[in-house]
């Protein structure tokens, strides 16, 4: 079994939990919060998932780390889950499955946008409305500046790319130029 | 001669002839003796004992010589030497008519001569202008693929050249047209530009 079926074997686990118990947000930010502790921590991940270490002294390490978040009781129960099973190394593929579980469940899509410059809220507003109509489902996207485009904008949702810079544009009329080619 | 005779019979001949010599000369100093002694009335009497004494002699000469001759079979070896003469001469004569038909068969070569060189020089130009004709139609062929490559090596260079042009203009419009572009674009064209991006969204399909 690859690594992306087994987190989302557990991810649906936990999204099937949280549905039930209303806890899914709740979940999915202390899942987060996790992740947060263990990647600014490398040493602490060792802790946990070396094997240098004993199961169980390993594990007291993960229920002392738990215990100090005060994570819920399922999500500790969850994270005891992935230990005793040794999927501990997988909890970051878990939590991007279960974030997209939810998306799914929520209708929603997440991407980028990319524009050259700043955009103002109210264009963000403009294209996540539009792309969100043209795809029937809510848009999340996350904006980067990126001042090589030169100007417009570029989204990229999924494995979809829609291109409006004025790079795309120069680079259409240089192979325009370039195929014509009367001289 | 010798081949023919052999030295025996060369030998023989030698001392007959030599006998026949010695009697001969016997007879004529007996005659002459004779005359000396007798003279005057004895003459017509001495003459015709001169003249039986010289056909005695006459007739012993004659008997050598016709028993030499058949001691040594001068007819047969005289016999075969005609024979051998008539074989050669038959031969000599085959060979000149030999020789004649060869002659007459070089002058009609000669006469025909200048026929077959005629004839040899008149194939010898038809195939040379064959081969001329091949030569030029072969060089005809290699000229046109030679014309034909070199005019798709210009069409190709032709090409290469645009193309590079093209690029090398293309490269520099748009190095050209970025500057401006980056130079010129204020907000509003990014605003404008992003109404449009939202346009062309909802528009495709």
């Amino acid at each position: 079994m690859t690594d992306a079926k087994v987190a989302r074997r557990y991810a649906k686990a936990l999204v099937t939990i949280g549905m039930e118990d209303g806890n899914r947000d709740l979940y999915c930010k202390e899942l987060d919060q996790f992740i947060l502790l263990l990647n600014e921590y490398p040493e602490l991940t060792g802790a946990i998932t070396n094997f240098l270490y004993s199961h169980k002294e390993r594990k007291g390490v993960l229920d002392a780390v738990a215990e100090r978040m005060g994570l819920s009781v399922t999500m500790k129960s969850f994270l005891r889950v992935l230990f005793d099973n040794g999927r501990i190394q997988f909890v970051d593929a878990v939590f991007d499955a279960y974030k997209k579980m939810l998306d799914e469940a929520d209708n929603i899509v997440r991407g980028e946008v990319r524009s050259a410059k700043k955009l103002s809220d109210s264009d963000l507003e403009k294209i996540r409305a539009a792309m969100s109509l043209r795809l029937g489902r809510q848009v999340v996207v996350k904006v980067l500046v990126e001042p090589a485009l030169i100007g417009g904008i570029v989204t990229r949702i999924g494995d979809t790319v829609w291109d409006g810079s004025v790079r795309a544009h120069l680079a259409g009329l240089r192979e325009t130029l370039q195929g014509g080619g009367e001289v | 001669m010798s081949s023919i005779f052999g030295r025996k019979k060369i030998r023989w001949s030698f001392v007959m002839a030599t006998l026949v010599t010695l009697i001969w000369c016997g007879a004529v100093l007996a005659s002459s003796g004779g005359e000396a002694a007798s003279g005057g009335q004895a003459g017509g009497i001495d003459k015709v004992k001169d003249l039986g004494l010289r056909a005695f002699n006459f007739a012993v000469l004659l008997g050598l010589l016709i028993f030499a001759c058949k001691k040594f079979k001068v007819g047969s070896l005289i016999d075969s030497r005609r024979d051998k003469i008539r074989a050669d001469l038959a031969d000599l004569e085959s060979k000149k008519r030999a020789a004649e038909q060869q002659l007459a068969s070089c002058t009609a070569k000669l006469a025909n001569l200048d026929q077959e060189v005629d004839k040899i020089l008149t194939e010898y130009n038809k195939d040379g202008e064959a081969i001329k004709a091949k030569i030029i139609r072969e060089a005809e062929i290699a000229a046109e693929r030679i014309r034909s490559d070199a005019n798709k090596i210009v069409e190709y260079e032709l090409i290469e050249a645009k193309s590079r042009l093209a690029n090398e203009l293309s490269g520099q419009v748009m190095q050209l047209a970025e500057k401006i572009i980056v130079e010129k674009l204020a907000d509003t064209d990014q605003d404008r530009l992003v109404d449009e991006y939202v346009k062309q969204i909802r528009t495709i399909q």
